[in-house]
Order: C-alpha cells, then structure tokens, then sequence
C-alpha cells in the first residue's frame, strides 16, 4: 500500500499533533459573550480546530486508522502510550513559560477526571453495572484527605498515606454498595447507587462535627517531601516550575499507572470475566464466571480510583464542600464513559478532557451550559451510541508474532 | 452402546413455577460416553430440565448425580467446574469479544491469574495466557471454517459459524458432558448432515453429549438413546426406532387427548 | 409522643404519600410499557406546577380567581400542557432509542432531564416561587392537630385521579391495549394495537397525573422551584419500586407507605425513648435507606412477581 503511513512518523506523528492541537486549543481565547473581537476570534478558532481534527481523522481512518497505526508501525501500545505520556507532561512546562498557569490547573483538574473516568470506565464501560453515584466514593477520598490533614496538621506527611488509605476506605465502600446489590438487575442497581450517593451527600452535608456541614474544611493539606512543598513554587537552575505544575506531574503519574492497570485487567481474565458477564450474563455464569466476585471486584476498583482521585482533588483546590459531590457530577462521569465509548480507555480521557475544559472555553454559556449538556446527550445517544472512540477487542500480544 | 456405568443420574428431578409443572418427576441414566437425545414437542420442558442440570434453575425436588457427586442446588459457575457444559438453543456467545476470547472465556475456571498477576504481567500470567491461547487455537481446528477468523469479532460471524463457536467454547471448558440445546436449529439438510458428523467428534474426544433437537434426522443419526417428553413428565425412553413408533410420543405430537 | 402531634404526622405522611402516588403512577406506567426509567418524570412534574402557577397568578384579581374556579382551572390547564410535553419528550428523545440498548436510552432519559430543568432554571429563574395559598381554612381542630380544607382537597384530587386511572386502565379499550403493549409488544402488534400511540397514551396519562402531583406540591408547600422535581422525583420512582415497578395499584401504595413512612419514622425517632432529633437532617435520606432496604431484601418490590430467567 502507497498510502501506508510510516512506523516512525506515525508514533510521533499522531502525539505531535495532539499536543500542537491541544496547546492551539488552550491558547484561543476564552469566549465571554459576542461583543469583542476576541470573542470572535476565539470562536473561529475553535471551529478551525474542531474541522482540523475532523480533517485529520477522517485521513486517519481512511489510511487504516488504528488497525494500520498499529500493524504498519510494529508498534508496542506502551509506545504510543509513553510517547502520549510524554506530551502531557509538556504541556506544563510550555503553558508556564507562556504566563498561562490557570490553565495548567484547569489541565490538572482535567487529569482528576481522567482517573476518575478511567476507574468508572471498568465498572460501567468493562463489566456493563450503570453507577449512578460515582460521586460518592470521590468525596470520601476527598474528604478522608480533608479530614485527616486538618486534624493532625503536626504530620504533614499524613498525606501520602492517605492516597492508599482512601482507596482502600471508597473500595470498601465499593464492597459495602456492590455485595448486597447483587441481585439487582441494571436500572434498579443504577437507582440504589444514586440512592447511596445521595445518602453520603446528605451524610456530609449535615454530620457537621466531622464534616464542617455546608461550609465545607478549608486548609488541606499540600503533599510535602521533607521541606519540599509541592505546592509552592520550585527553581531547578533557570527552571521555575510553580506549584500547580508539580501537582499536574503528581496527578499525571497516577493517571498513568491508572490507565496502565485498567488496560491490562481488561486484557486479562479478569477482563474477560466483566465483559462476558457485560454481554450475557446468564452464558457467563454456565461457564463457570462467579458473577458476584467478579461485580464486587469492579465496584471495589472502580471505587479505589475515585478516592485516589478524591485526595488528589481535596489537596490541589485546598478545600472541600459537599456541593462537588452531588448526583450531577455522578452524571457528568457516566457522561465522560458513554460519550467516550463504553469500555473503551481512550474515549474516557479524551472526552473528560473535553468535559473539563470546553465549558471554560465557552464561557459565554456559563447559564446555558448545562442546557446544552442534556442536549447533547440525548443527541449522542441517537447518533453514536457507540460513543466518540467506540472500543474494540483486542488479544494481548503475546509473542513478537501475533498469534497465528 | 450405552455402558453400564451412567455419567449422570436424574432422579425424580421437579421443577414448578407457579401453577406450572415444567418438569416433572424426571428420572434418567445417561451412559459416559454416549449421545442420548430428548425430543418433545415445544414447553415439554426439555430446555427447563438443561438449565436444571446447568444449575441456572434448582430443583425443588429429587436428585441429580454426576460422576457419583450430586449437582442439584450448586450455583452455574460451580457445575462448569464439574465438569458439565452447555450450549444455548438461542445462540448467546459474548457478541463485543473476539472469537478466541469467547473461548478463553470457555477456560476461565481453569485459568488462575489474579489481579496482582493481570496488574504486574507476572511470569505466571504470561505463560497461562500464552498456553490458553495456544490451545484456543488448536481447538479452533476443530471446525475447519473457523479458520483465521480467531481475531473477528464475534457479533459479525454467519450463524452457522456462530454456532460452531458456542460449540467450541463449551468445549473449551474440558467438559465431560456436554448438553447441546437444538444445535441443528436454523441449518439445512447439509448443514445437519455435517454436524452430525460434529456431534460424534466431539463425543470421540471423550464428552458424554445429552442433546435436544427437534431435527428428527439428527436424531435417528446421531443418538444411542432417546427420552421423549411432554408437559414436563418423561413419556418414553429407549433408542430412537422404539421411540418414533411409541403411541404416546406420537400421540404428545399429534396432539391427541387420549393417547 | 402526643396523640394530636401523632395524627398530625399522619396526616402529613397521607398527603405527601398521596403526591407520590400520584407521580409514581407515571414512573410505573412507563416502566411496565419500554422498560426505562424516565428520568426527566421529576422536571415534567415541576412543569406541571409552573403551568398551574402561571394560570393562579394569571386570574389573580379577575372574577375567576375563586377556588372553585381558579383551581380546577389551573389543573385542567397544567394537565393537558404538560402532557404535551410528556408526549413530545417521548417522540424526541426515547422513540428514537426503543430498539437501541436500555442503558443508551436511560443515558438519554438522564440528558432529558438536565435538559429540563435548566431549560425551567432559565425560563423561570433559580429562586423558589411562591404559590397562592387556597382553601386554607379549619376543617377540623383538636389541640395542635389541624385539618384544613387543603388537606381534604388534596385527598379528594389524589383518589380521584388514582380512582379514575386504575378504571381506565382497567376497563377501557385503551387501557387494555397498554396492558397488552406491556406484556408482550410484538403480540400486541400483531393484534392490530399501534404500539407507538400506545406508548404517547401512556406518556400523556403519566405526565397529566405528574402535572396534578405538582399542583398539589406548590399548593400544600407554598413555594415551587425548579429543580424540585429531582428529590420528588427519586422519592416517587421510589414508591413505584417499593410496590413493585409496573403495577399501577403497587404504585399507589408504594407512594402511601413511602409518604408515611417519610413522615412518621423521623417523628418516632426524634421522640422520647429515640429522642434523636438530628434526624430531620437525614429525612431525605430516609427515603433512599427504605429504597435500598426494600430492594435488597425483595428486588422486585413489595407486590412485584418474581420472574423466571429466559434461557
């Protein structure tokens, strides 16, 4: 084939131009309202690059797409993955030399929705259990950091315990919601799960002693190394990296390492279980899966991640109140799933991306935003369903050859 | 043909739901190693009496032994492990898997990875994926139409082939008795003559089949033995030419009152 | 606890249950038909009450303004406007997912619902409206225990219109033909029943009762706010599940037993030996425990039937 894309150009190429695209897209300017120049400017370019990523899939996919990707390149997916990896963690550093540090919290915030996206996907996208209360075991992380931090404000290294402690504490969340709820089929599982994100809503809203009720705890506490503050700004020679930057890279890690273990359990036998049971149950429990282990697995490691993610979130804003954990945040992660593409990693990164950062691009939608939200999710369940980067099922590769 | 020694014993097996007697009474003595059909005309109660056996229903009453351990009461995931498996009479594979997986999935309960060894792709890991693949594989053979379709997805297979692949996946699990629900559904004359022919294969690698098919030329090539039944009760039992001449399998067909 | 302060409680719980019942209907009919949850059952209920509203406020200060016309005005009014949005959210939004996936068209159902309630949040405004207070008068009075005229009203409209839906589903042509669609939608077709309009009745009859439940809320609590059907709308799909998910008597006592239970268990609790009065805090919560409770002890309901699986 003459069309073939090279191997090389082709592992950079696609990372570089997520990265150039993505640094385009920070860098239009926010759309306040159709007043000035700006705004106009800033909307045209968005469009201009909403066309050129259109444009470019399109040429993707009639070149192969990611089959072509894939074979043509001989590439390794943890290739394509760190050299993704690596673009990510430019971002930062580019966006601080340019002045431009809000975004880089808007970008870390964004990498707290791809973990969480990233650990609902297993539960919802892999084993198929719609958790409508995802938010809840989010603001137990958040609030075990926030609690805990402010408490004993003499063990300031309290808080690297607390990213294990909490995901051990939402995972047994996970296990409390997941076991007796067994039996229950889909909808009615996905009506208790947002009755348990209501209950621990209303828990955290009004157990004042613990929680500080609706005023919420302010002052939790920044990760620290020794002296080291990860949240006040760090000189290395001509280097200055500010606070929210090293928080970015502390957060992006974890997103990897949560993707990492996402992917590899969905290619395994555990995987395979979730699926199976996902497509037929009734065939999955004849042949020989233990549905209620493998369901109160998910759950537990769905769970895990949004508390890991939650102590993430509790330390870079500083602050936490109830409001960040109602039923619509638990909406807008099952939203980041869908619209990603049921079981499928990529689709949940690339649309919590989207989720966190086009609603502060568009600003002059602020009151129209949520409007526009439900819309869109109607609209995309009636055009593709299927999602944004619908999944595929791959085999592990398991020799240099694939298996023939 | 059938050998002294039964594979799988029912005994008085009963099933109701409500008012209804969907199986009744059953008692049956299959042969290791043979291939015993059950005809009966449509809510006999034949496929109620295989999710019975398969552990999706439990009886409320009598017995059922297989290899000399009873299996009423266990739950489905535990009679695989037994050594049963089963194939549905309307197909229902992991449609979003591929083929191969489908019958990795048919190895599950002999695959022992956990999520450490899945987490770290412990050597452990690695080399049980590599053995199972390989011998997904090798049973792929099996059937030779499913030839390089290992990677496809299985929703876009034939329905022929999609039925070979329920086939392989139950035999993916090393079963020793395998229930095969109305495999000749949907095929022509061709199609049965052939998986006759599959039908003894897979009995030659060891597998008691227990079958239920209303091809009745399946039947008469394939079986040792044959229970009819209807409205939940066995009505006859012995090989397919005592049965087709029985007045009351004819009659159940026929529909007569009084047989 | 006091005998009046009891009755008191009890009467609350008979008027918030009869609402439940009243919206849970919806819920149920629904569900019993395409098998969704319609999320967006909470907003069509709020809608109801913002129509009602528009109509008391419209004929403050004109010879209608009476309750015994203002009132069955604004009902009639909420009812036929907002079963046009039911009906017209059906064909948008679900008509077109009835063959797809149940999760798609609860993802949609979910979308609907946002979509609803922050179209009411920009068309109405985000604070609470008050509503004009009717038939507020002493009907009986005993110590603290007071009925008023209100409270009779609400539960002459609640067995009224529960009355008049369980016959007609009971009894007329249509009714059955639902009925049918519910057991078997292929079969119904076959005997000549148009499922689609099956499906806009019920999506008419479900949305008229929910506009009624909002009337009756705004009246009884005095303030209407947008984003007031969520909680009612979870409680009441509550009280559907409690009786039993598309049985439409189920529902009506799912709704009573769930309003009941809403009033009396943190009264109980928060009186001497409990004496827990932090409780009323968690009264929401309440709801969602009995929920759980509920399904996990019986997953289909108090008066549902247990099904066999299709293998």
């Amino acid at each position: 084939m003459t069309d073939r894309m090279s191997g090389s150009a082709v592992l950079w190429g696609v990372p570089a131009f997520v990265l150039v695209w993505t640094l385009c897209f920070l860098l239009t300017p926010e759309i306040r309202g159709f007043q000035s120049a700006q705004d106009w400017i800033g909307l045209a370019a968005l469009v201009g690059l909403g066309v050129l990523v259109w444009a470019a899939w399109k040429m993707f996919s009639a070149r192969g797409g990611f089959e072509e990707f894939e074979e043509g390149t001989r590439l390794h997916p943890a290739r394509v993955g760190a050299a993704i990896f690596l673009c990510a963690a430019l971002f930062p550093l580019i966006l601080g030399q340019l002045g431009k540090s809000y975004w880089i919290h808007v970008g870390a915030l964004s990498l707290i929705y791809v973990l969480l996206a990233v650990g609902l996907n297993i539960v919802v996208g892999f084993a198929g259990l719609l958790v409508l209360g995802f938010s809840a075991f989010y603001g137990i992380g958040a609030y075990v950091a926030a609690i805990l931090t402010t408490r004993f404000p003499d063990m300031p290294h309290i808080i690297w315990a607390l990213i294990p402690l909490a995901a051990l504490l939402a995972a047994l969340f996970g296990i409390l919601l997941g076991a007796p709820t067994l039996r229950l089929r889909g909808d009615y599982l996905a009506i208790v799960t947002l009755g348990f994100g209501e209950i621990v809503r209303i828990v955290l809203t009004n157990w004042d002693t613990l929680t500080r009720g609706p005023i919420g705890i302010s002052g939790v506490g920044p990760f620290r190394i020794g002296t080291w503050n990860l949240m006040k700004p760090l000189s290395l020679g001509p280097l200055h990296i500010d606070g929210t930057t090293q928080y970015y890279f502390l957060i992006l890690m974890f997103v990897a390492l949560g993707v990492i273990v996402a992917r590899r359990l969905n290619q395994s036998r555990i995987g395979r279980a979730w699926v199976a049971f996902r497509e037929d149950e009734l065939a999955a429990r004849s042949f020989g899966i233990n549905i209620s282990k493998y369901k109160v697995l998910a759950f537990a490691i769905a769970a895990a991640y949004a508390g890991v993610a939650g102590v993430f979130f509790a330390s870079l804003q500083g602050f936490v109140d109830p409001t960040s954990f109602s039923f619509l945040e638990s909406v807008i992660m099952v939203c980041m799933v869908v619209m990603g593409g049921m079981g499928s990693l990529a689709g949940s990164m690339v649309a919590a991306f989207l989720l966190v950062m086009l609603p502060e691009k568009l600003q002059m939608l602020r009151d129209y935003r949520m409007l526009i939200f439900g819309l869109v999710m109607i609209l995309l369940m009636i055009w593709r369903p299927q999602g944004l980067i619908p999944s595929k099922r791959r085999l592990l590769e398991l020799q240099k050859e694939p298996v023939r | 043909m059938s050998s002294a020694r039964p594979v799988l014993s029912l005994r008085g097996v009963t099933k109701h739901f409500g008012g209804v007697r969907a199986v009744d009474g059953i008692s049956l003595d299959v042969g290791e190693g043979s291939i015993t059909g059950i005809i009966g005309p449509n809510g006999s109660g034949k496929t109620t009496l295989f999710n019975l056996i398969s552990g999706i229903y439990e009886p409320q009453k009598g017995d059922m032994i297989f290899e000399d351990r009873p299996v009423q009461g266990l739950p489905a995931h535990q009679v695989l492990r037994r050594g049963i498996a089963r194939t549905f009479q309307n197909i229902r594979l992991f449609d979003q898997m591929l083929v191969i997986e489908n019958l990795l999935v048919g190895m599950h309960t002999r695959l022992f990875s956990g999520v450490f060894d899945a987490c770290a792709r412990t050597r452990r890991f690695w080399a049980e994926e590599r053995a199972a693949a390989a011998e997904a594989m090798k049973l792929l053979n099996f059937f030779p139409e499913l030839a390089e379709m290992e990677l496809q997805i299985v929703k876009n297979l034939s329905y022929a082939n999609r039925r070979r692949v329920e086939i392989l996946r139950a035999l993916a699990a090393r079963p020793r008795l395998m229930l095969l629900d109305e495999p000749a559904a949907g095929m022509n004359a061709t199609e049965a003559a052939k998986l006759m022919k599959d039908i003894r294969r897979i009995r030659d690698r060891g597998v008691t089949v227990l079958l239920i098919e209303h091809n009745m030329s399946v039947m008469a090539g394939v079986t040792d033995r044959v229970m009819a039944m209807d409205q939940g009760e066995k009505v006859a039992e012995g090989s397919f030419e005592e049965i087709r001449a029985h007045p009351k399998v004819l009659a159940s067909y026929l529909g007569s009152e009084n047989p | 606890m006091q005998a009046e302060a009891f009755l008191q409680h009890l009467l609350n719980g008979l008027t918030l249950g009869g609402m439940f019942a009243l919206i849970a209907i919806g819920y149920t009919l629904v569900y019993g038909i395409i098998e969704l949850i319609n999320f967006a059952h909470g907003e069509i209920v709020t809608f109801g009450a913002f129509v009602g509203l528009g109509v008391l406020m419209a004929v403050v200060g004109t010879p209608l303004a009476g309750a015994s016309i203002a009132l069955p005005l604004a009902f009639l009014a909420a009812m036929v406007v907002t079963a046009g949005l039911g009906v017209t959210l059906e064909r948008v939004a679900y008509r077109p997912l009835r063959a797809s996936e149940r999760l798609t068209a609860l993802i949609s159902a979910l979308g609907a619902s946002i979509f609803l309630m922050n179209a009411m949040m920009l068309a109405f405004g985000r604070d609470s409206k008050p509503f004009p207070a009717y038939l507020s008068g002493p009907v009986f009075q005993r110590g603290d225990f007071v009925v008023r005229e209100l409270d009779v009203f609400l539960a002459a409209v609640t067995l009224i219109l529960c009355g008049l839906l369980d016959q007609f589903v009971r009894r007329t042509r249509l009714g059955r033909a639902m009925r049918s669609v519910a057991q078997d939608p292929e079969a119904a077709r076959m005997c000549g029943v148009s499922v689609n309009t099956t499906v806009s009745l019920t999506f008419l009859l479900g949305s008229a009762l929910g506009a009624a439940a909002g009337i009756l809320n705004g009246l009884y609590y005095g303030v209407i706010r947008f984003d007031m059907g969520f909680i009612l709308g979870i409680k009441a799909f509550t009280a559907a599940v409690l009786g039993g998910i598309g049985n439409v008597r189920g529902a009506m006592v799912g709704g009573f037993v769930l309003g009941l239970s809403e009033s009396l268990i943190p009264a109980i609790l928060a009186a001497p030996p409990f004496s827990i009065p932090e409780i009323f805090d968690y009264k929401d919560a309440v709801a969602f425990a009995i929920l759980i409770l509920v399904l996990l002890a019986k997953p289909s309901g108090l008066l549902g039937e247990e099904v066999p699986e299709k293998a």
